[in-house]
C-alpha cells in the first residue's frame, strides 16, 4: 500500500507512523506547514498536486481535516483519509468536506451526528486509540516507581494562560449581558453530556459580545458565531473555572500531581510538577498514580479523549468526568469509572482511594480492552474497511 | 379503623375518603383552614384540633399535604399523623414538627422522599399520585358535552401568570447582573430535564442581591434556605410557565392546541384558550378526546410524576409529557406513555403520533391498563392502612 502521510505536530503522530511501518506501507512523508492557510492556498495545493501525479498513492492520511489537502485530492482523484482529534474543528464545515474522495473519520460522534445530518456522507465515527505495545515497552524500575508514584495525577493546562480565563472581554459588556454570559457558563458547567451552549446564543448575546471580543469568521465555511461563541469561547472559561474547582477541592483533602505548563498560584495545595516531558513519563505517570482523572475540555461534546485511551492503555486508573462516547467502548465501573458531579467526584475519589483491590481490577480490565479493541492497529482495519482496502 | 380527614380544597380527597370507606373504616371530616389560617402556629385550630381527637377515639388523623400544626397536635396525643404530600415545593414540610415519629408523611416524588429521608425523618414513604379508574370509567358515554373537548393537542394547567401565583414579579427591581444571571439560569433549566439545577447555581452575590429587594420572612420552626424558596418558587414557576406557553406556541403553529387555564392568554394567538375547567365532571372527557394530552411538569417538582398525567392514563388518554425521572419506576416509554427531553423531540414525537394512530391508541390503553391494575387510590389506601398499621 502506498501512502503520503502529511505531518505536523500533532498528538499520536508517531503511532499513525508506527502502524503504517509494521504494516511495511510505503510511506512518503510531508511536512505541514501550520501556518499557512490551509483552507484556501494555490500555492500549496499546486505542490500537492505535482505530488500526486508524480505518484499514484492508495490514500492520503492526516491527523486533523485540512481542506487544501482534500481540494488537491479531489483533483487528482485519490483518497484523502482524515483523523480528527480535535471538537469542533472549523475545517469540518467548510464546503469540500462532500468531496466524493474524502474519508473523514471523526472522533466526538456528536460532531459526526451534526454533520451527517446535514447530508454530509463522506464523514465517519472513529475514537482514538492508544499504541499499547509502545507503552508496555517501557519498563520502572523501583526508582522511577517512586518518583513518580501519587495519589491523584492529572496531566493537562489549566488554561489560565488562556486570555478568556481572565474574563477580560465580558468586563466590557453591560451589567445585564454579563450577568447573562456567567449564568449560561455556571449553568453549563453543572451539566454534562449535553452542551447548550451553542442554541442559548441568541442574535442579540452575539451582536454584544461581538463588540467586545471580535472574530472574523471565515466565509467560505459554515461554523457561524453561536458555534464559535458557545462551543469555542465559553468552553474554555468553563473548562478553566472546572479545572480550577476540581483540582482546588481534590487538593484541599488529597495530594494531587498536577503535570502542566504553567506556574499555578491559584492552586497553593497542589503539587505543580511542571510539563510531563518524554513520552515515557506519561506512561509512567498513569501507571504509578492510583487516580488518574480525566477532566475533558467542554468543547468536546461527547467524545474520548486522547488522554483516556492512553491512561488506560498504560495500565492506569482512569476517573473521568462523564462523556457519553465512552459507554461505545466501555462498560462504566468496569474498565473505567465516571463522575457527573462535584459531589459525585469527591465521593468516588474517596472510594476508590481506599478501594485498591478494585481499583486495580478496574485498571486491568480498561488496560485489557484497550489492548484488544482500541490500539492504532484495530483503528487502521476499521479505516481500510470503510475504503474497501482491506 | 378510625380516621379523621383534615378536609381542605385538594384535588381528589373524594376519591380518597371513598376508599377510606370502602376498606371499612370509619372517616370524619374536619374542615380545615388551610388558605385562610396560619398552618405553622396557630393556638386557637390547635386548640380544637385537640378536642376533636381526645372527644373521639381515632387510630390516625390524615391530610393531602402536610400541616406542621396537626403534626404538633397529633404528637401530643399520641395520636398518627398520615399525610400524602402532592405539591412541591412545600414549604410547611420544611418545620422542625416534621420530624416528629409519630408523622407518616408519603411523597409522591421520589427525590424529595429521598432528601427527607436523609435528613432523618422516621417514617417517610415514595407514593406517586393515583387516579379513580372506576370513576372515569363512567363516563365513557359520549354526550354533546363530551364532543366538544375533542382536540388535536390538550394541555390543562397554569401559565402561572396569574397574580398568586407569579412570585417573580416581586424580583423586578434587581440589578442588571442577577437579571441577565436569573435569565440565563432559567434559559438553561429549560432545556435540561431530570437536574434541577436552579438552586445550585444561586451564588451568594446573587441571593444578596434578592434579599436586597424581595427579603423572605421566616417563622421560628422554619428551616429551609432562602436560595430554596427563591429557586423552586420564584424562579421554577417563572420558567415553568415561560416554558409552556413557548411549546404550545410552537404547537399551535402547525396543530390544533387546546389550552384549559384560567388566565387569558392573548400572546397566543393560535392556541385555543378554552378557560378553567372543573377536576371531576370536565377535565376527564379532555383527557378522553383529545388525541395527544401533553404533561409540562412544574419544574419544582424534580423528579415526580403529575397527577395530571396519572389522571390522562387513567382516562385511557395518550400522554406526552417531559421526562421526568419517577416515570421509569412504574411505567415503560414508548408502551405506556411518550416523553421528550428538547423541543425538537416534543415536536416530532406530536408529528409522528398523530400520524399513526394505531399505535398512539394502543400506548393510551397500555398506560391506561398499567394505571387501572396498579395505580388506583384503592391501591393506594390499601398500601397505607397496612403500613400504618404494621409500623
Amino acid at each position: 500500500m502506498k501512502v503520503l502521510y502529511v505531518m505536523w505536530e500533532s498528538f499520536g503522530a508517531e503511532d499513525i507512523l508506527l502502524e503504517f511501518n509494521r504494516r511495511e506501507y510505503e510511506v512518503d512523508r510531508y511536512w505541514l506547514n501550520r501556518k499557512a492557510d490551509m483552507f484556501i492556498n494555490q500555492r500549496l495545493e499546486q505542490e500537492m498536486v505535482q505530488k500526486l501525479s508524480e505518484k499514484k498513492y492508495d490514500f492520503v492520511f492526516s491527523s486533523n481535516y485540512f481542506p487544501v489537502i482534500a481540494i488537491a485530492c479531489n483533483a487528482c482523484d485519490t483518497r484523502y483519509v482524515s483523523w480528527v482529534y480535535d471538537s469542533p474543528l472549523m475545517s469540518l464545515w467548510h464546503c469540500s468536506v462532500v468531496s466524493p474522495n474524502n474519508y473523514i473519520f471523526v472522533f466526538d460522534k456528536t460532531d459526526y451526528l451534526e454533520l451527517k445530518k446535514k447530508g454530509i456522507n463522506t464523514i465517519y465515527y472513529l475514537p482514538l486509540a492508544a499504541n499499547v505495545d509502545r507503552y508496555d515497552s517501557y519498563t520502572m524500575d523501583e526508582e522511577l516507581k517512586e518518583v513518580y508514584s501519587s495519589e491523584i495525577s492529572f496531566i493537562g493546562s489549566t488554561y489560565t494562560e488562556n486570555k478568556f480565563r481572565e474574563y477580560k472581554y465580558l468586563y466590557k459588556l453591560n451589567e445585564y449581558d454579563k450577568g447573562y454570559i456567567e449564568g449560561l457558563a455556571s449553568a453549563q458547567k453543572l451539566v454534562y453530556g449535553n452542551l447548550l451552549l451553542e442554541q442559548m446564543m441568541t442574535p442579540d448575546i452575539i451582536e454584544k459580545l461581538k463588540e467586545t471580543n471580535h472574530a472574523a469568521m471565515r466565509e467560505d465555511t459554515f461554523f457561524g458565531y453561536p458555534k464559535y461563541y458557545g462551543q469555542v469561547v465559553l468552553t474554555r472559561l468553563i473548562t478553566a473555572m472546572e479545572r480550577q474547582e476540581v483540582l482546588e477541592m481534590l487538593s484541599e483533602k488529597y495530594p494531587v500531581h498536577l503535570y502542566t505548563n504553567k506556574s499555578t498560584p491559584s492552586l497553593p495545595k497542589i503539587i505543580n510538577r511542571g510539563m510531563a516531558g518524554s513520552k515515557k513519563e506519561a506512561s509512567y505517570i498513569f501507571r504509578s498514580s492510583k487516580i488518574n482523572l480525566n477532566i475533558t475540555l467542554r468543547a468536546i461534546r461527547s467524545g474520548v479523549p486522547l488522554r483516556a485511551f492512553e491512561i488506560m492503555g498504560s495500565g492506569g486508573f482512569l476517573l473521568s468526568n462523564y462523556q457519553e462516547d465512552f459507554l461505545d467502548c466501555f462498560d462504566p465501573g468496569v474498565d473505567f469509572v465516571y463522575y457527573d458531579s462535584y459531589d459525585d467526584l469527591m465521593e468516588k475519589v474517596e472510594y476508590y482511594l481506599s478501594h485498591e483491590k478494585e481499583r486495580q481490577e478496574i485498571a486491568q480490565n480498561g488496560y485489557e480492552k484497550v489492548k484488544n479493541y482500541h490500539t492504532y492497529s484495530n483503528r487502521m482495519d476499521a479505516m481500510l474497511e470503510v475504503m474497501d482496502l482491506k | 379503623m378510625n380516621i379523621l380527614f383534615l378536609e381542605w380544597d385538594s384535588f381528589a380527597h373524594e376519591y380518597v375518603v371513598e376508599e377510606f370507606r370502602r376498606a371499612d373504616c370509619k372517616v370524619n371530616m374536619f374542615s380545615w383552614p388551610f388558605g385562610s389560617e396560619n398552618m405553622r402556629n396557630n393556638e386557637s385550630l390547635s386548640q380544637r384540633l385537640l378536642k376533636e381527637l381526645k372527644e373521639n377515639e381515632y387510630d390516625f388523623v390524615f391530610s393531602f399535604n402536610f400541616f406542621p400544626v396537626a403534626a404538633k397536635a397529633c404528637n401530643e396525643c399520641g395520636i398518627k399523623y398520615v399525610s400524602w404530600i402532592y405539591d412541591t415545593p412545600y414549604l410547611l414540610l420544611y418545620s422542625k414538627y416534621t420530624m416528629l415519629d409519630t408523622n407518616y408523611i408519603y411523597f409522591f416524588d421520589k427525590s424529595l422522599c429521598y432528601e427527607f429521608n436523609k435528613r432523618g425523618i422516621k417514617h417517610a414513604f415514595y407514593l406517586p399520585m393515583a387516579a379513580p379508574v372506576e370513576t372515569y370509567d363512567k363516563l365513557n358515554h359520549i354526550t354533546e358535552q363530551a364532543e366538544k373537548y375533542q382536540a388535536e393537542i390538550s394541555f390543562v394547567g397554569s401559565t402561572y401568570n396569574e397574580e398568586r401565583q407569579n412570585f417573580y414579579k416581586y424580583l423586578s427591581k434587581v440589578d442588571g447582573y442577577t437579571a441577565g444571571y436569573l435569565n440565563a439560569i432559567m434559559e438553561m433549566q429549560k432545556e435540561v430535564y431530570g437536574k434541577f439545577i436552579l438552586e445550585e447555581l444561586l451564588t451568594d452575590n446573587v441571593l444578596r442581591e434578592l434579599k436586597r429587594v424581595c427579603p423572605i420572612r421566616k417563622e421560628v420552626d422554619e428551616w429551609e434556605t432562602d436560595a430554596w424558596i427563591y429557586a423552586n418558587y420564584f424562579l421554577a414557576r417563572k420558567m415553568t410557565g415561560e416554558q409552556r406557553k413557548e411549546s404550545l406556541q410552537l404547537l399551535s403553529e402547525r396543530y390544533q392546541v387546546k389550552l384549559y387555564t384560567p388566565e387569558a392568554t392573548p400572546e397566543l394567538e393560535a392556541v385555543q384558550n378554552c378557560g378553567p375547567v372543573d377536576y371531576m365532571t370536565q377535565m376527564p372527557y379532555v383527557f378522553k378526546q383529545s388525541k395527544i394530552n401533553l404533561n409540562m411538569t412544574l419544574r419544582s417538582i424534580h423528579t415526580g410524576i403529575p397527577l395530571r398525567a396519572m389522571d390522562i392514563m387513567g382516562c385511557g388518554g395518550f400522554l406526552l409529557t417531559n421526562y421526568q425521572d419517577d416515570f421509569w419506576d412504574y411505567f415503560e416509554p414508548g408502551v405506556d406513555y411518550v416523553f421528550y427531553s428538547s423541543r425538537e423531540e416534543l415536536l416530532s414525537l406530536t408529528e409522528y403520533y398523530l400520524t399513526h394512530e394505531e399505535e398512539r391508541c394502543e400506548i393510551a390503553k397500555n398506560g391506561y391498563e398499567k394505571v387501572k391494575a396498579g395505580h388506583t387510590y384503592r391501591d393506594r389506601v390499601q398500601l397505607i392502612l397496612t403500613q400504618v398499621k404494621e409500623l
